[in-house]
């Protein structure tokens, strides 16, 4: 069964865009989906297992660290308070839903690693 | 700290944080690495952007214990003060509903998923825990079914009005005395006071006892357990009816056959509600349904009350009494909870099917006054076989400020047992929306449902 997109996280990804944004040939899939295999890899080292949502969360975080996030929110027609942790804080989850969504996809069809 | 017994594995809650930390710390270098890598990447750092690490780290805690349960370190051999804060906050959440509680949750923009615990948490994560704003909340949204925090009306009516001077001088001989009413239960009259020269107060209360048989070492023996309720009744000599204020079904029910029998008044018995004024398509609706109608549309906004929100619909299906009841299932109500029921396929079908809508659960707002702001309130509205209730919640405002929107409500709800539909024209045009969406196959997108089409301001 495919990974699925909390509910609430689904709206928000397609009000950003973020699935084009993830896809886009300037966002570095290798990087995420190497840093998701290094997280469950280092959360093994400490004898805790994480799925997948549990990588969002970190992600997130990771997103945020990047800020090229911020700059694509920013970009959008619709003005996103980033200023607001709620909002932004759903912003950044949402973004790593979507890439989490695209590493399971791509593992499932073959394509990572590649 | 989560309980879910799915949870398989204990660790030191000084070690589950170490876990969150290290992790979190790796996800951040991860980012941070990435943003100095050269790319084309546009990066920017603004300086609105909100701190939300504690959030997701927190976030990152929270998804962890659903399989390690945290054991902390006891503080003096007790449990952490801030933990205990922290529990008492969910669970006092707890006390609302999970379809309310998802309600807060997604107008707060919040997952939704999970159990009820899960939601609490959620929420009260979103106040901060702040344990005062999230009292306002629960208070806001608790639905009216405690009468030690919701103002309570009973209707019961009666054949005709009642003469006050006769009512006035048999009750004179009960004052301070009592009647037994029931096996094991009695009314005391204790007061009667004038409240205007039309309304009369009696307070009194209910004795009863519960009797059971305890087991002893001398053998069975009888035991009573007895219980009391304070009632206060209202006589008008203007409306065929009886008030009770703040009691439960039983004592309500006792104090009145009470009064009447004192008082020699007249109860209607079963709830007799006016004539049918409706016309068409209209005398397919349940003359119940036809009243809560009414009252919902028409009655409150004329209160002056706007915003109203159908939260509950009870709908009574059956009240046959069969000898292999047993043997069979029989379906005798469906409850529906959610939000602007009214709009909703599957309520407006059990109304069009003539199925009698016997309790609803609202929120309201007032139609403020200049230099006023508008306050929201649960109601709960029902229909027992012998009389009408109305239930009105503090919501956030102190129970005196609440006192005056439940009378309102009283009122409407008295106008509309003795004096008929308020405007049939408007039911008639409730009904027509109500049976149009019936044959509707999906709900509708926004609620409209008690908006009327020629109306701009809205219900």
């Amino acid at each position: 069964m495919g990974f699925r997109i909390p509910t609430p996280l689904q709206s928000t990804a397609k009000d950003l865009g973020l699935n084009s944004w993830v896809n886009k040939r300037d966002f570095p899939r290798d990087s995420y989906f190497n840093a998701i295999e290094a997280l469950r890899a280092s959360a093994l080292a400490l004898s805790v297992q994480i799925d997948e949502h549990k990588i969002a969360a970190l992600l997130a975080a990771m997103l945020d660290e990047e800020d090229a996030l911020t700059t694509h929110v920013l970009a959008l027609r619709s003005a996103v308070d980033i200023s607001s942790s709620a909002v932004w804080e759903k912003c950044c989850m949402a973004a790593a839903y979507v890439t989490v969504q695209r590493y399971v996809r791509e593992v499932e069809n073959g394509k990572w690693p590649g | 700290m989560r309980t879910d017994k799915s949870a398989t594995n204990v660790i030191k809650a000084e070690d589950l944080d170490d876990v969150v930390a290290k992790l979190f710390a790796e996800a951040q270098a991860l980012g941070a690495a990435l943003r100095e890598t050269p790319s084309k990447r546009v990066i920017t750092r603004h300086p609105r952007k909100a701190d939300i690490k504690d959030r997701l780290s927190a976030r990152l805690r929270t998804s962890l214990e659903d399989e390690l349960v945290p054991a902390v370190q006891t503080v003096d051999g007790d449990i952490s003060e801030r933990e205990i804060d922290r529990e008492v906050t969910k669970k006092a959440l707890i006390g609302l509903k999970l379809a309310t509680l998802r309600t807060i949750a997604r107008q707060r923009g919040l997952a939704t998923s999970g159990n009820l615990e899960d939601v609490a948490e959620q929420v009260a994560k979103s106040y901060s825990w702040d344990q005062e704003e999230i009292a306002r909340l629960i208070l806001a949204y608790a639905e009216p079914d405690d009468p030690a925090r919701a103002h309570v009306d009973r209707l019961f009516p009666l054949r005709d009005s009642p003469d006050m001077t006769y009512v006035r001088d048999r009750l004179s001989y009960v004052a301070g005395r009592y009647v037994r009413i029931g096996i094991a239960r009695w009314f005391v009259f204790k007061e009667m006071r004038p409240i205007s020269a039309s309304i009369e107060q009696v307070s009194g209360v209910v004795r009863t006892y519960q009797a059971s048989v305890d087991e002893t070492e001398t053998g069975p023996q009888l035991h009573a357990s007895p219980s009391r309720s304070d009632v206060r009744l209202l006589l008008d000599s203007h409306e065929p009816l009886v008030r009770v204020r703040q009691a439960s079904i039983l004592p309500a029910r006792s104090a009145v056959r009470a009064l009447a029998i004192a008082a020699n008044v007249s109860l209607q018995g079963a709830l007799q509600l006016p004539a049918v004024a409706a016309t068409g398509s209209a005398t397919r609706i349940h003359p119940q349904s036809l009243f809560m109608l009414d009252l919902l549309h028409t009655r409150l906004r004329e209160a002056g009350f706007k915003d109203i929100n159908l939260t509950v619909a009870r709908f009574k299906m059956s009240d046959a009494l069969v000898d292999d009841a047993e043997s069979r299932p029989i379906l005798r109500a469906v409850r529906f909870e959610g939000a602007h029921l009214l709009d909703s396929v599957a309520a407006c079908k059990l109304l069009a099917d003539g199925r009698p809508l016997t309790e609803m659960a609202l929120m309201i707002s007032t139609v403020p006054k200049a230099g006023e702001y508008s306050r929201r309130y649960p109601v709960r509205v029902t229909l027992e076989p012998d009389h009408a209730a109305v239930i009105t919640g503090y919501g956030t405002d102190k129970p005196e400020s609440s006192l005056e929107v439940h009378r309102r409500i009283v009122r409407s709800l008295a106008a509309e047992m003795h004096a008929g539909h308020a405007d049939v024209d408007r039911l008639q045009a409730l009904i027509s929306r109500v049976l149009e969406q019936a044959r509707s196959s999906h709900d509708a997108k926004r609620a409209t449902m008690l908006t009327d089409p020629a109306d701009s301001s809205g219900n």
